[in-house]
């Protein structure tokens, strides 16, 4: 079975356990007497997003007033979204809903699959991310180039100005003349 | 009937008896009453004569004792003056010897403290330039040994220690541009900008195989 494309529902891992615990309270009450799918939905995501889950059931060819199928496909949905890998982003600035739908988008457009984030900010990255998955630690923010430059520019003017103020010597004796002394000149 | 007057004159007999008992001793009561008045009378005269006899012979007595004292504060009178101009002539003798004495023990006590005082200034003083001299010659070798010993090596460590806080300085100041460098060049990105490199890291990612 294909998989199922959520990320209009989600993008983050908090989203994620977010739309696992509505899906679940929606499943939870499937069989119950007087039991309406269109209410259940709304009660729990909301107008938008309810309807966007009714064309999901219509995508996936299933029929909302099948109960055993819509609890079954509600089953399958959840499975998917415990299984979807779990990318640990850190990025140097604080992320909009459009900056989660790009990442989101770009990994579909490129990697053929839907991520979760779990994103954090830290702006001394200066710009760009630095990635944790499977375990793997990679940096591909701009910190590292941004502190070599500023180095290579800090220890270049040093030495400038080192060659241009040469260091005075050491005076060799440590007593005051009489003939030096000032007061209150 | 015969009973009856027989007990009739019975109890007047009785009655009788006990009339007379009582008049008789009503009468001795009398007569020791009169005896004890009798005593009493004879007694408070006997009183008044001895108290008038006592109080005779006791004025006698403090008559006597009068004149006799009288007789001792004249003559004591007398004496005490006397005595009180001998001691008066005493003590003014013996003020003047003692004022005598206390002049010539005071001159010569100066005497003595003056000449104790010049020998003590002088000996003083002598020990005074030799410590003096003592600590001069300490002074200047001690300076000596500072030039020689320890001006270099101070000097020396003072050049180390500079070197230490520059380097401390400048890693301090290097630190603080970076932050602040990073901070503005941070906020002079638009959240476009941040977006694109953000993209641009995720392909550099890509290529490297980072999500394989």
């Amino acid at each position: 079975m294909e998989p199922i494309d959520l990320s209009e529902f989600m993008t983050t891992k908090a989203e994620a356990n977010d739309f696992l615990a509505r899906v679940n309270a929606v499943s939870e009450k499937i069989f119950q007497t007087n039991f309406n799918l269109h209410t259940a939905l709304r009660e729990q995501f909301g107008v938008t997003k309810s309807d966007r889950f009714l064309t999901l059931l219509l995508n996936n060819n299933i029929n909302a007033e099948s109960l055993p199928a819509v609890k079954a496909f509600l089953h399958t949905l959840q499975e998917q979204v415990t299984t979807l890998p779990v990318l640990s982003i850190t990025i140097a600035f604080e992320p909009t809903q459009q900056t989660l739908a790009s990442l989101s988008e770009w990994f579909l457009v490129n990697m053929k699959k839907q991520m979760l984030f779990d994103i954090s900010v830290n702006k001394s990255l200066v710009a760009g991310a630095s990635i944790n998955f499977n375990g793997k630690f990679r940096d591909f923010s701009i910190r590292p180039v941004f502190e070599r430059i500023l180095n290579t520019s800090l220890h270049n003017i040093t030495n400038t100005t080192l060659v241009q103020e040469p260091k005075p010597p050491l005076q060799p004796t440590i007593h005051q003349r009489v003939e030096d002394i000032s007061m209150g000149r | 009937m015969l009973p009856n007057t027989l007990f009739q004159i019975l109890t007047i007999a009785a009655d009788i008896v006990i009339f007379l008992f009582v008049w008789y001793y009503l009468w001795e009561m009398r007569g020791k009453e009169k005896w004890i008045e009798k005593e009493r009378v004879k007694t408070d005269t006997n009183y008044h004569h001895v108290v008038d006899e006592a109080l005779s012979k006791e004025q006698k007595i403090i008559d006597d004792a009068t004149k006799e004292a009288q007789q001792i504060i004249s003559d004591t009178e007398f004496l005490t003056k006397a005595s009180q101009d001998e001691v008066n002539k005493a003590l003014q003798q013996m003020e003047g010897a003692i004022e005598k004495q206390a002049g010539s023990t005071s001159q010569e006590f100066t005497k003595t403290y003056s000449a104790s005082l010049q020998k003590v200034a002088a000996q003083s003083l002598t020990e005074f330039q030799t410590i003096t001299k003592g600590m001069e010659q300490e002074m200047q070798r001690q300076t000596k040994e500072f030039r020689e010993t320890l001006l270099p090596r101070l000097e020396k460590d003072l050049e180390e220690y500079k070197k230490l806080r520059l380097q401390q300085a400048d890693r301090t100041i290097t630190h603080i541009i970076q932050e602040v460098s990073q901070e503005i060049l941070n906020k002079s990105l638009s959240v476009e900008d941040h977006q694109r490199l953000l993209i641009e890291a995720l392909e550099k990612a890509k290529s490297e195989g980072a999500f394989d």
